[in-house]
């Protein structure tokens, strides 16, 4: 009748005559109520009172902790995540144990609780231990917060498990070239195929893209080309394994697709979207234009140098974001553009200057003050593409339609998120789609804003007092479990901040 | 009409499509088939049944929640914390009517009566601080006090706001 599990039944069942013997008095109302009504209850409540609720005697502590009360709360709050998209979790929700649900819960609440408090909530910091010095382009904290994926210096890729108090370093991809070689990597993560659900299974599931330079091709000062250099363009399929038929809870990767990529060297900017990739570069061989590169990677796959690319001749970017209708957004010094990807000439040589006009972007704005490789995003939401990016006024969101637009008639909007006028100085920083992580001297600042086309309070805006004295150099953060790893400034040292959760233990 | 015995031996007559709202009735009722047998209730006092009787009554007709759609009812059910003004109304009743209600509700089946008497606690519980909560509900507190200072510290930080 009630979804309460039977051997729960009979655990409580137990307990209750034991309680009302230590007492001395038979025990009515809500706590002699049966286990499976007190859980109906429960789950008619809000996780704060649940906490509230578990303080006041020894059985509605026990009831609190029932699978049924988190679950509810797991799809309920997991629905109203939703924006930039549906959250997944990283596996079939009836294999989390309760311990496991609630700990998830809470950690997003902590985040909200967090993010509100001004100053009050002391954030937890954990060392992270890595060999080699880490740029931090090759860091991504996958949306949910529990996996980090880090680029080693050979361009190995490793991952933690930041749900454990001790997190430690595990192989997920092995290196491209000889292990000693080092490496200037851009990684890429889409998310696209688990949000879209296209690919086997239920467990969590994404493309992770790899650009994997051979740093020996370059000089050690300057980073300029000196000798014919060696690229190499990964695409693999990572998942989620469950503790079944494994003995431990991992992810583990499958190569997709491999290819080399000598046409341009020097790459600034990588993204992976679907099935192409997209990079880019001040210049290409021998000619002094910059160009954006775009490759179908399924078509591309092995060691044949001659697939076709789609070369966006004059396009610079030292951000690329492949968008949905066939386009490609750059962002360079203080210009952002929008290219047409569809018209963009295709070839298995890279162009001579005079073979290739420069291609027209369909849109571009500038905008004064504003660090274009702190750009976020892309959020895919309501048909249409959102970044975050900072100015001398504060946070600014750019709304792309999905659809197609003439000049400026329906075409992206630049609006401002959330009036800041110290946000200049503010660095460095990161912005999800409503919560952001900046370092300002020795405080981290906190900003949470919304949306014009949202319901809610106004954005915010305030410091944290930094855990760590030294200066931070890199953050990668994930708004939505309030985790973030850092880079300090030697590039040696790194550290995970959260907002702790005593009850969840990690 | 149907006739009902409670645990303190009064009769109550009520029409076929009222008491069925009962899943536990009208599954007896399918059971015996066609008698004027009366139909024991023994764990119902007739003070409650008088309630759940006037909460079937006003609700008779409406349909009744499917077996097999239980999983996505509950969903939806529980996104619904309202109660409408009706049921509002009658359940504003003392506390330990409540809990007979609730307990009479799930023991006979009806769940969306269960469901009313559900919401209407969790209501009373929102908001309050743990030693709200005992005052309200006559809750012994029987945690040692280390025990009770190691679980508000674990919990004091969902109140920092």
């Amino acid at each position: 009748m009630l979804s309460a599990s039977r051997t729960l039944v009979k655990q409580y069942a137990l307990r209750i005559p034991i309680l009302s013997n230590l007492v001395g008095i038979k025990p009515t109302g809500l706590v002699a109520l049966p286990l499976e009504i007190s859980i109906e209850i429960m789950k008619g409540l809000e996780w704060d009172d649940i906490l509230r609720v578990r303080q006041t005697c020894k059985y509605l502590c026990e009831v609190s902790k029932a699978r049924p009360v988190w679950q509810s709360l797991f799809v309920k709050y997991s629905q109203s995540i939703s924006p930039p998209q549906p959250f997944r979790p990283d596996k079939p929700i009836q294999n989390y144990s309760s311990r496991e649900l609630e700990t998830v819960v809470l950690r997003w609440k902590a985040a909200e609780v967090g993010w509100l408090v001004d100053g009050r909530v002391p954030l937890r910091e954990r060392p992270l231990f890595m060999e080699g010095e880490f740029t931090g382009e090759c860091m991504h904290l996958v949306r949910g917060g529990r996996w980090l994926l880090v680029v080693a210096p050979n361009g190995s890729v490793e991952y933690y498990d930041l749900d454990v108090s001790q997190p430690i370093s595990h192989s997920l991809i092995p290196p491209p070239f000889e292990e000693h070689v080092r490496v200037r990597a851009f990684m890429s993560v889409d998310m696209s195929p688990m949000l879209d659900g296209d690919e086997d299974g239920q467990n969590l599931t994404f493309h992770l893209g790899l650009c994997l330079q051979r740093f020996r091709d370059l000089d050690p000062e300057t980073l300029e080309r000196v000798s014919p250099s060696r690229q190499n363009i990964q695409i693999w399929r990572v998942a989620f394994r469950d503790k079944e038929g494994s003995s431990i809870e991992g992810l583990f990767a499958n190569c997709l697709s491999s290819f080399p990529e000598e046409s341009i060297a020097d790459t600034e900017a990588f993204d992976l979207r679907g099935r192409y990739v997209a990079y880019s570069a001040q210049f290409y061989r021998g000619v002094g234009v910059a160009c954006s590169v775009v490759v179908d990677w399924s078509s591309a796959n092995g060691t044949n140098m001659a697939y076709k690319r789609k070369y966006l001749s004059g396009a610079q970017g030292v951000k690329l974001s492949l968008l949905p209708g066939d386009r490609l957004f750059t962002s360079y010094s203080e210009s952002m553009r929008l290219y047409d990807l569809l018209s963009a000439p295709e070839s298995v040589r890279p162009p001579s200057q005079h073979e290739f006009p420069h291609e027209r972007p369909i849109w571009k704005t500038e905008l004064r003050a504003f660090e274009s490789d702190f750009v976020s995003g892309p959020f895919f939401i309501h048909d249409s593409s959102r970044f975050v990016m900072m100015d001398e006024h504060g946070l600014r969101g750019l709304i792309i339609p999905d659809a197609d637009f003439i000049d400026s008639e329906g075409g992206p909007t630049m609006l401002l998120l959330l009036k800041d006028e110290n946000s200049k100085s503010q660095h460095p920083h990161v912005f999800g789609y409503h919560r952001g992580m900046g370092v300002y001297l020795d405080d981290i600042i906190l900003p949470q804003y919304l949306w014009p086309d949202e319901q809610g309070k106004e954005g915010i805006a305030h410091a944290i007092l930094s855990p760590s004295p030294h200066s931070v150099r890199v953050i990668c953060m994930d708004e939505y479990s309030g985790r973030a790893a850092i880079t300090l400034s030697n590039f040696k040292d790194h550290c995970i901040i959260d907002f702790p959760i005593v009850s969840g233990v990690h | 009409m149907v006739l009902l015995v409670t645990s303190d031996n009064e009769q109550f007559n009520a029409d076929k499509d009222v008491v069925e709202r009962s899943v536990l009735i009208k599954n007896m009722l399918e059971d015996v088939g066609e008698s004027d047998q009366p139909i024991p209730l023994p764990n119902v006092s007739s003070s409650v049944l008088k309630k759940v009787l006037e909460y079937c009554e006003h609700h008779r007709g409406e349909p009744l929640p499917s077996a097999d759609a239980d999983q996505s009812q509950d969903e939806t059910r529980k996104r619904t914390t309202d109660i409408s003004e009706w049921d509002q109304k009658f359940i504003t009743v003392d506390q330990e009517m409540l809990f007979e209600i609730i307990l009479a509700a799930n023991y006979l089946d009806i769940k969306s009566l269960l469901d009313v008497g559900c919401k209407t606690v969790a209501n009373m519980i929102k908001g309050k601080t743990p030693e709200e909560i005992r005052k309200l509900f006559n809750i012994v507190n029987d945690f040692t006090p280390e025990e009770e200072a190691q679980i508000k510290k674990e919990n004091e930080w969902a109140e920092d706001r």
